[in-house]
């Protein structure tokens, strides 16, 4: 098995060395343009300002990392790690140009692991707690699937296998609840994953790419073992993580690794548009959706490309590029009556009753990470604590209080934000809703 | 050297956290490897000593207090498009003005007042919002407001608005030495509504790209007029590479022509503009056509290559026009608008083309960053204002003297630049686009370079046409004799007026690019044998 493939920081030397600084990256898509507030994608340069922070700076730091002009010092590994990973760089940048920011970022931060300067001491600690206890938290492992409800109707040869994720096995468990619950009356067979370890996401976002490849190798062996080919999430990370950092770090394309991952609202559209699901109770609620980065601009499948650039840096063979266009992000708009991130294209399921949802100004790929993202809420909560802050004030723009998600990290960022805050916004999943609204069960959301 | 006193003292004026001379902070300003690879940037270009952000015009003013008193060099930078914006000396002070982000709107009275770090999108989404508008430049909706209207601001619907700068009202300028000025209606008032004030009208002084390149202090704040348009939604559509807006196809259109030769094409374009008509009006070069179908680079360069000679006279016997009407205060605007263009049209025996009602490029968003995706390398070699039949004159030759230089600028097949027209007819502009490959020889990128800096400039002399915007691409431009010795000198009489240590923007943008000719062999040499 090829492994490491594309993922050293020279292997994107072109994409740092013609960046032309047009700051495409740090902008939300100018047709998109929402004016003088919420301008920006990049949470990085919109909180710390210098150059060096974003996109186009770290491309040039990189390259003297590469020359061997600088080396990671304390400022450079706080730029380089002050940064959530959430992928508006790269999407920005292939409006207009055919570079990898993204991929720059994330081999930078494996040099820097090589160079045995990264990971941040937060990131070294998570690691450990997924080397010795299989979870982010260091939670005792034997704990992981305490939540699951007895009246799961698991199966013994399922089909689909659900991927709960660290957080939602220990911190979140009403997505967890809710997803199966989801999934019970989906009527489809599946059952919990067995032996379930982290992703390894955590892992592979500081760098620890060898770290992360262990989790992954767990976890695919599992998943052979098993029998199923599908795996569900309702976890952005963990999703992300099963469809691109898996075949990326394995040096195959998604399509190769002989499973498919499907997140929970995906299925649950399917099943409403096949009649199974019956979404018929009120959840009168007003809501907005905020699209977690895994799930949206970072999700697209991953492309190896082994070749060679000739004259204007034509690729041989042609490098098909990820334009983060293919992620998440019509299903959730589809549950909550939006008319999907595509404007003009009209839901073609009934949303979830009761509930009215409105757009944030930037949404889809020109969201706004809520701050959480690439190891910073570990290493730099504070810096979390504004991304998720602006976030809120951009919901407040337009005049909800209840942000839906689709990833518990994201849903966690907002809700510790606001209670230290005591700002009245909260965050809710939406499993949560869509269980409430299939059962009449759920409590109070 | 900045000092450690100095860096105090400058730290003392914008905090602490809005300082730094640390190398990793200093390398995101940097100038080099960043894919204009031009002689410019890569004999002049540095990193800075320090950088500091200050939040408003009195910070500023204060910083640059400090640097004219201890005779440091700065280079104001807002949002980085073009590398004169960057450091020329590695003991140079980068004032980093992205802090500053006002922006304020008066509908009423039909202007908005920015700050340095505010940029078109930012402007065009807020004026839009107001039934107002702006002209996105052709640098793109990323470029700063105020450094492009300082520039110049050209955008295609420059037929319709004229150019940016002459919709300067009132202004906050600091000079060279850090005292704060007020322009127009601000020198006697608060409100910025008028560009005209008593005494002198200074805001010539402060010209970018056809002045000082951004080297005669520092402009802070800027009231630019808006401009009214009908008040229907552009509805944006699909998403990144494919995202553009739906015009209200009610109240703004897109009409393209074939013409039957390149004579009546142009009187096509001026009879538009005797008619008074239109917002917008160019020729669509046919590279433009491929760049647009092409599903990846690689796509284009393939489709391009293929059959040279029935490319070349596809290239050099296909005459598109572009049209973009807007009924500004009715439908029936754009109805008559219509038929007199249609009328024109078939006097001229243009056959009209179907096109789709979209924009990506002229409204809310401009494009021309695509320009680097072609090679990774970008530069456009002049832009010419003239009569409309001069601008042609001058493609022509342009094409001739390119192929001299194909390869190693890409391949054009004769292309003679695009052109439109500007101040409802009242001239033409002209511009040729070149692309290279960055990663070419040594050799290569210097014949590259004699075309740019001195067989273009040089062309412009011999035609003898009026421009005033290649002085950014070469010396040449301003101090060749043919071009007036005089303006030069004029010039270097007000810089040493205002700035007589040449600490603004350092060294000045006559005497920088001056260097890049004598200090580079090959250019003093094609210079020695080229210019007369």
């Amino acid at each position: 098995m090829k492994q490491r493939q594309n993922l050293k920081l020279e292997d994107y030397k072109w994409d740092a060395e013609w960046c032309m600084g047009c700051r495409g990256c740090t902008w939300v898509d100018h047709i998109y343009a929402t004016g003088i507030q919420f301008p920006n994608k990049c949470p990085s340069l919109y909180r710390e300002k210098f150059d060096a922070y974003s996109p186009f700076g770290k491309n040039k730091i990189s390259l003297k990392i590469m020359d061997g002009g600088l080396t990671f010092t304390p400022r450079l590994l706080d730029i380089l790690y002050k940064c959530n990973m959430c992928g508006a760089c790269d999407v920005g940048c292939k409006r207009n140009l055919d570079f990898d920011p993204g991929m720059v970022l994330e081999t930078f931060r494996i040099r820097a692991v090589d160079a045995k300067a990264g990971p941040m001491p937060a990131h070294k600690a998570v690691n450990e707690n997924i080397k010795k206890k299989n979870n982010r938290y260091g939670l005792p492992h034997g704990k992981r699937k305490a939540w699951l409800p007895k009246s799961a109707k698991v199966s013994k040869k399922p089909d689909m296998l659900y991927f709960v994720g660290c957080n939602t096995s220990y911190k979140n468990k009403e997505i967890a609840k809710a997803t199966v619950g989801i999934l019970d009356k989906a009527k489809v067979k599946y059952n919990l994953f067995p032996q379930e370890v982290c992703c390894g996401h955590p892992m592979y976002d500081v760098g620890c790419v060898d770290d992360a490849l262990k989790q992954a190798k767990k976890n695919i062996a599992a998943l052979k073992k098993s029998g199923a080919d599908t795996i569900i999430t309702s976890c952005a990370e963990c999703y992300k993580t099963w469809k691109v950092d898996y075949p990326k770090m394995m040096d195959k394309r998604t399509d190769e690794m002989g499973y498919k991952v499907l997140h929970i609202t995906q299925l649950a559209v399917e099943k409403i548009k096949d009649g199974t699901l019956k979404p018929k109770h009120k959840v009168p609620m007003r809501v907005t959706y905020h699209d977690p980065c895994n799930l949206n601009r970072r999700s697209d499948d991953w492309i190896p490309w082994h070749g060679t650039r000739g004259k204007y840096g034509c690729t041989e063979p042609i490098k098909e590029y990820r334009r983060g266009v293919s992620g998440v992000t019509t299903e959730p708009r589809l549950l909550l009556g939006l008319p999907t991130g595509i404007p003009g294209f009209p839901p073609d399921i009934p949303g979830i009753p009761g509930i009215e949802a409105k757009e944030m100004r930037r949404m889809d790929v020109n969201t706004m990470c809520c701050g959480a993202g690439g190891g910073v809420a570990d290493a730099f909560p504070e810096f979390t604590r504004d991304t998720a802050n602006h976030r809120m004030d951009e919901a407040d723009d337009i005049g909800i209080e209840t942000i839906v998600s689709a990833c518990p990290y994201c849903i966690d960022t907002f809700n510790k934000t606001a209670k230290e805050g005591e700002r009245p916004v909260r965050a809710v999943d939406i499993t949560q809703i869509l269980y409430k609204s299939l059962t009449g069960k759920g409590g109070s959301l | 050297m900045i000092s450690e006193e100095i860096y105090k003292e400058l730290e003392s004026i914008v905090g602490e956290k809005w300082i730094s001379n640390e190398p990793e902070m200093l390398q995101g300003y940097t100038n080099i490897d960043r894919g204009w690879d031009s002689a410019e940037a890569r004999m002049l270009g540095q990193n800075p000593a320090v950088v500091v952000l200050p939040a408003n015009t009195e910070e500023v003013s204060e910083v640059i207090k400090v640097a004219s008193r201890n005779n440091i060099g700065y280079t104001p930078v807002s949002t980085y498009f073009t590398p004169s914006a960057g450091a020329t000396s590695d003991d140079c002070l980068q004032v980093d003005l992205k802090r500053l982000t006002t922006l304020e709107v008066d509908a009423r009275n039909q202007n908005a007042t920015v700050g340095s770090g505010i940029v078109y999108a930012q402007l065009q989404a807020e004026a839009l919002k107001h039934g107002l508008y702006t002209a996105v430049p052709g640098g793109g909706s990323q470029v700063g407001v105020i450094p492009n209207h300082l520039c110049w601001g050209f955008s295609p619907l420059t037929y319709r608005v004229g150019m940016a700068n002459r919709r300067i009202l009132g202004l906050e300028w600091i000079l060279p030495d850090g005292e704060i000025v007020r322009l127009g209606s601000l020198a006697t008032g608060s409100n910025p509504f008028m560009g005209e004030g008593i005494g002198p009208d200074l805001r010539g002084l402060i010209r970018g790209s056809i002045g000082w390149n951004g080297s005669l202090g520092i402009v802070t704040k800027m009231t630019t007029k808006l401009l009214p348009i009908h008040n229907q939604k552009f509805n944006p559509l699909r998403i990144m590479k494919y995202s553009f807006l739906h015009f209200p196809e009610h109240r703004q259109r897109w009409y393209n022509f074939t013409c039957p030769s390149k004579s009546a094409m142009v009187e096509f374009m001026l009879d538009v503009a005797h008619a008074e008509i239109g917002a917008a009006m160019t020729r669509v070069p046919i590279a433009w056509r491929y760049l647009a179908k092409s599903t990846s680079k690689e796509d284009y360069w393939d489709k391009w290559a293929q059959d040279p000679d029935q490319k070349r006279k596809e290239v050099t016997e296909t005459y598109i026009l572009r049209f973009l009407l807007i009924g500004y205060t009715s439908e029936k605007q754009l109805e008559y608008e219509e038929k007199v263009l249609m009328k024109i049209a078939a006097k001229h025996k243009a056959e009209h083309r179907r096109t789709r009602q979209v924009d990506g490029s002229w409204m809310q968003s401009g494009d021309s960053v695509t320009m680097w995706w072609l090679t990774g390398a970008f530069m456009t070699v002049t832009g010419l204002i003239d009569a409309l039949d001069n601008c042609i004159k001058l493609g022509e030759e342009f094409a001739k003297l390119k192929a001299q230089y194909t390869p190693p600028l890409m391949e054009d097949y004769g292309d003679e630049g695009w052109y439109q027209m500007n101040d409802m007819g009242h001239s033409g502009y002209l511009e040729f686009l070149n692309d290279w490959d960055p990663l070419d020889s040594k050799q290569n990128l210097e014949k590259k370079d004699i075309y740019f800096q001195v067989a273009g400039p040089q062309l412009l002399v011999d035609v003898g046409v009026h421009h005033f915007f290649a002085q950014i691409v070469s010396p040449l431009s301003i101090d060749n004799p043919e071009f007036g010795p005089y303006y030069g000198d004029f010039a270097r009489k007000i810089k040493d007026a205002f700035d007589p240590n040449y600490l603004s923007n350092p060294p000045g943008f006559l005497d920088s690019l001056d260097e890049v000719i004598d200090g580079y062999p090959a250019l003093k040499k094609a210079k020695a044998k080229i210019c007369k």
